[in-house]
């Protein structure tokens, strides 16, 4: 991006970052598909809500090398 | 009692070899006692980048198999007293040893050196297995490119899964240049996804491709890759150096220079 020149590109070291983000946690949880992360996500929420108070927004899961997180947040009682 | 310290990266081509010799080459230069080892069987380039390809008698499976004795085998640098190569051979596959037989050899090395490098081939195979067998420290190289950090990320698994004691990261061929314009992940970016300590970060440098024609180390003074390198083998040392500033290209004139450039796009 020169001085005459403005662009709206989009510096590729993010679309580099979102797909290493879907790519390691494929990798990490074994998921065929992208997409069943999310569906992992959507099930365990399901699970979760039936058995304790949550909400969309304060939980979270969380995949690492060795284990899957699941994280509640936000105020509590 | 020596370190035995595992090279690897998963993926090929981002310079575990080179790595290795350079690291080979500065921990010698700390006055350390030191072996490399290529460990890839059947494709062998450590002694190339070492420059010792032409004094090779024996190999890693003749010490193996009995053929001769350890010390035979053992190629001693062109300049550095205190560096040792062990060559890989080049005409059996990598099922030819186990990695039983790899800890016994390193177990046995590790009495008379302070470091033992290993080499490690690519991929997640025998190869691998074999490599990992012996350390108990591993550098994991890659490149700010997603299929380079993919695969270190699940290197990095597989040395977690088999007790891997202390695990480090190596991020090789930075362009700053590129980091700045949001064309290449910094640093930063690549240590946190991989979310391992960072060891030494090694700019892209023509210089280290120039020292390999050579088979000439490129670690040493001389160019900011050296520099690099020579740091990383401090803090394998132990000793706390801080990391190098990559941005070399940031003085006024090569500024005003890239300026140019850039208009004439």
């Amino acid at each position: 991006m020169g001085v005459f020149e403005p662009s709206n590109r989009q510096p590729s070291v993010t679309i580099a970052k979102d797909r290493l983000k879907t790519l390691l946690i494929k990798d990490r949880v074994h998921c065929c598909a992208p997409d069943k992360f999310g569906q992992l996500k959507t099930e365990l929420y399901r699970t979760i809500s039936k058995y304790i108070e949550v909400t969309q927004e304060n939980f979270e899961v969380q995949v690492t090398r060795s284990e899957i997180n699941i994280l509640l947040t936000g105020e509590k009682h | 009692m020596g370190e035995i310290i595992v090279v690897t990266s998963g993926k090929g081509g981002v310079g575990k070899t080179t790595t290795t010799a350079n690291l080979g080459v500065g921990l010698a230069r700390l006055d350390k006692k030191v072996i490399v080892i290529d460990t890839d069987l059947g494709l062998r380039n450590l002694d190339v980048v070492m420059g010792l390809e032409n004094r090779i008698v024996y190999n890693l499976i003749d010490v193996i198999e009995g053929n001769c004795r350890l010390k035979q085998a053992l190629i001693k640098d062109r300049r550095c007293e205190t560096l040792y190569l062990l060559p890989s051979a080049q005409t059996r596959d990598k099922n030819a040893i186990s990695p039983e037989q790899m800890q016994k050899l390193t177990g046995e090395l590790k009495e008379e050196f302070d470091y033992i490098l290993l080499d490690c081939p690519a991929g997640i195979e025998q190869g691998f297995k074999n490599a990992v067998a012996g350390a108990t420290r591993a550098i994991v190289v890659t490149t700010p490119e997603v299929s380079a950090i993919r695969d270190a990320d699940r290197i990095i698994g597989l040395l977690e899964a088999e007790h891997m004691k202390k695990i480090d990261l190596v991020i090789n061929r930075i362009r700053m240049d590129m980091v700045k314009r949001g064309d290449m992940m910094s640093v930063a970016d690549v240590t946190e996804i991989l979310s391992i300590p960072l060891i030494g970060a090694i700019p892209d440098d023509e210089q280290v491709v120039i020292s390999s024609n050579q088979g000439e180390p490129v670690v040493g003074p001389d160019s900011l890759a050296g520099q690099a390198y020579a740091n990383i083998c401090h803090r394998i040392t132990g000793e706390e150096i801080p990391f190098l500033d990559l941005d070399s290209g940031s003085g006024f004139f090569t500024q005003i220079g890239k300026l140019f450039k850039k208009n004439r796009r």
